[in-house]
């Protein structure tokens, strides 16, 4: 009976019934386009960071010094000097620390490289890098590193001896491009020379301006390491990253980067961006919301004469209350589906606005994310809204006294 | 005679801003099955306001009603509207009929609130008390297709459909021309004798009441009179001038 009265009434009542739903459809819509968009914005972050900065990064620094098996064994108490040296950090025992994480369960690759800083010349401009002694065989897998090379070639660092790959950012300072000879020197004073095979874009600028990409052995060679200083691994979900190597940490005493810890303040951003964004929403909700409770309050005004004769002939106050609660419950049902093909439209046009992010990096669009989620949480928060705007005209009409409207004609 | 319905010492207090006005005192009365009955009075005399006592709409705020026997003074909303809905049929000076639903469904809802009847049935009755009102080529008509006559009788027919003890009119004419003053009460009286079913009625109409078993007159919120038809008018007609 409820349903029936209250589904009749919305539909006598178009114009109104159409205001409501549309104002709920705008912030459902809203709703989900915001989120999908501050969605896209982290992913393509967290995607953009993690193709460059590994989930996890073993490096060589020690933070808790080798167990002195010294003091143990001959009760030494006293070490009378402690002489610095110079001596190239490595990790000790890298292939087999690799092999270790390779049977770790929650690994998916692991990749081992020798990283250093260095000067780049060519002709006569120079500049300050970071060389990255990589295989390239182990960085396709830890972070599908072809796909962001202009040649997009995998294996072009071994196609000839000295191979080099430029960032964009140092090939575009330099002017060096695809096949020209530039010059590394180390900051010890080794020089080798070497041939740009591929120029590499991440879309990080600070990335790209300042890395360029050996083979492993000829960095090694280069610093005269023996062993690599770093090892990279990349995990199966990248959002345990700080656990996991805190874990690491634990187990080598080596210093153990995450991605997340290392992005921390970008993080904090997003974060506090993802806040603003609900609190746009959420105004943009309760604006919806009294609208509707607006418009079903002039409802119940208007209609208070077939609210006392329904009193009349026996639909009791509760039964009034009810079948108010129902029109909001439909017209937030209807408000919100057309709320989340809204949403749809929108993500789909922000997806094709071009739009340029960085100097570097144009790319067509927004990026959205496709999240159900979102989806099901708007259609929720739009029936939940209505629901909530219609509670107070229920409570009115139900409060409607038969006798008193009847009695004033 | 069965008694349908008793008054006790009932009173109805009005508050407006802190002001009481009393609007009906000691009324007792007492009505019995079949009864066809006018009420009149001056306006403002407290005729509405008894007759709203009567159908259970509003609550006395001194005395007893029963209905049926059935104490309705402390009865909650609920029950009251499930009173409402089973024992009485209503019909005011304004028709009232919902506009968003046709003829015929405005006379089924209270029929749909009682939840007795299958659709069927609801269908059938519905379309029987019409058709007894003159208004089978009308059913499914929208309000706003229908004229003031054709939808007072639709409002009255939806006042008998759940076969009430009970119909209770406030005016029932007040917005109609003569000729359908004139079948509004006609149709009365034949649902009356028809159905067996007791009418009380607040009209100014006096040729209607004329036609009345029972008349009671209010003054000022009280009975001055509780008669027969001819009795009462000669009474009547004493005192007036």
């Amino acid at each position: 009976m409820y349903l029936y009265i209250a589904w009749r009434q919305i539909i006598f009542r178009r114009r109104q019934s159409i205001a409501s739903i549309f104002s709920i459809a705008l912030g459902v819509g809203l709703f989900i386009m915001m989120s999908s968009m501050q969605q896209g914005f982290e992913e393509d972050f967290t995607n953009r960071v993690i193709s460059v900065t590994p989930h996890v990064q073993i490096t060589a620094e020690r933070v808790r010094p080798v167990p002195d098996m010294g003091r143990e064994q001959y009760d030494i108490t006293n070490v009378l000097h402690v002489q610095a040296f110079d001596k190239i950090e490595i990790i000790n025992g890298a292939a087999y620390l690799q092999n270790q994480l390779n049977t770790m369960e929650d690994v998916v690759a692991v990749g081992t490289n020798y990283t250093g800083q260095g000067l780049i010349t060519y002709g006569n401009r120079d500049i300050a890098i970071v060389v990255r002694g990589i295989d390239p065989e182990k960085e396709e897998k830890l972070n599908g590193f072809s796909g962001k090379l202009k040649l997009r070639h995998q294996d072009s660092l071994n196609l000839i001896s000295n191979a080099i790959i430029l960032g964009n950012g140092v090939a575009k300072t330099l002017q060096a491009s695809i096949g020209d000879t530039v010059t590394l020197v180390t900051d010890s004073g080794n020089q080798d020379l070497y041939r740009v095979v591929d120029i590499y874009q991440s879309g990080i600028t600070a990335f790209d301006n300042k890395t360029v990409f050996v083979l492993l052995k000829n960095s090694k060679a280069l610093f005269g390491a023996d062993g690599p200083n770093g090892i990279n691994i990349k995990i199966k979900d990248p959002y345990k990253a700080e656990a996991f190597a805190a874990n690491i940490s634990d187990m080598t005493g080596l210093n153990v980067k995450n991605w997340i810890s290392e992005n921390s303040n970008i993080r904090a951003e997003l974060y506090r961006r993802r806040w603003i964004n609900q609190f746009i929403v959420g105004t943009i909700f309760l604006v919806a919301g009294f609208g509707i409770a607006n418009i079903m309050l002039m409802n119940v005004m208007s209609k208070r004469r077939d609210i006392a004769i329904m009193q009349a002939f026996g639909v009791s106050p509760q039964s009034i209350d009810m079948i108010y609660l129902i029109q909001g419950c439909i017209l937030g049902a209807f408000g919100a589906f057309l709320g989340c093909l809204l949403g749809a439209a929108l993500n789909i046009g922000l997806e094709n606005i071009p739009v340029s992010f960085n100097a570097q990096l144009t790319r067509e669009g927004f990026p959205v994310a496709w999240n159900s989620r979102i989806f099901f949480q708007g259609y929720f928060m739009g029936i939940v809204i209505s629901i909530a705007a219609s509670f107070f005209p229920a409570k009115k009409a139900a409060a409607i006294l038969p006798a008193e409207v009847i009695r004033r004609g | 005679m069965d008694k349908i319905m008793e008054l006790q010492d009932v009173g109805k207090v009005m508050t407006t801003g802190g002001t009481n006005f009393p609007i009906l005192s000691q009324v007792n009365l007492t009505f019995y099955k079949g009864e066809y009955c006018a009420i009149v009075g001056n306006s403002g005399s407290g005729k509405s306001t008894l007759l709203y006592l009567l159908g259970a709409l509003d609550r006395p705020t001194s005395g007893t009603i029963k209905i049926d026997n059935v104490d309705v003074s402390q009865m909650s909303s609920q029950s009251l509207a499930k009173l409402r809905n089973e024992k009485i049929g209503f019909v005011f000076q304004f028709h009232y009929i919902l506009p968003e639903f046709t003829a015929l469904e405005n006379v089924i809802l209270p029929m749909i609130v009682a939840g007795t009847l299958s659709e069927k049935k609801r269908q059938e009755r519905a379309a029987m008390l019409l058709g007894t009102l003159g208004l089978s080529d009308r059913m499914d008509y929208y309000p706003a297709q229908l004229s003031g006559g054709q939808l007072q009788r639709v409002a009255i027919a939806r006042a008998l459909a759940n076969q009430p003890l009970l119909v209770l009119a406030d005016e029932p004419t007040g917005n109609l021309d003569s000729r359908n003053s004139e079948l509004v009460f006609d149709y009365f009286r034949k649902l009356n004798e028809e159905f067996g079913q007791t009418f009380i009625i607040v009209t100014h109409n006096t040729s209607f009441v004329k036609d009345c078993d029972r008349i009671i007159t209010l003054a000022d919120g009280r009975v001055v009179s509780d008669a027969a038809a001819g009795l009462c008018l000669r009474e009547r007609g004493d005192k007036m001038p």
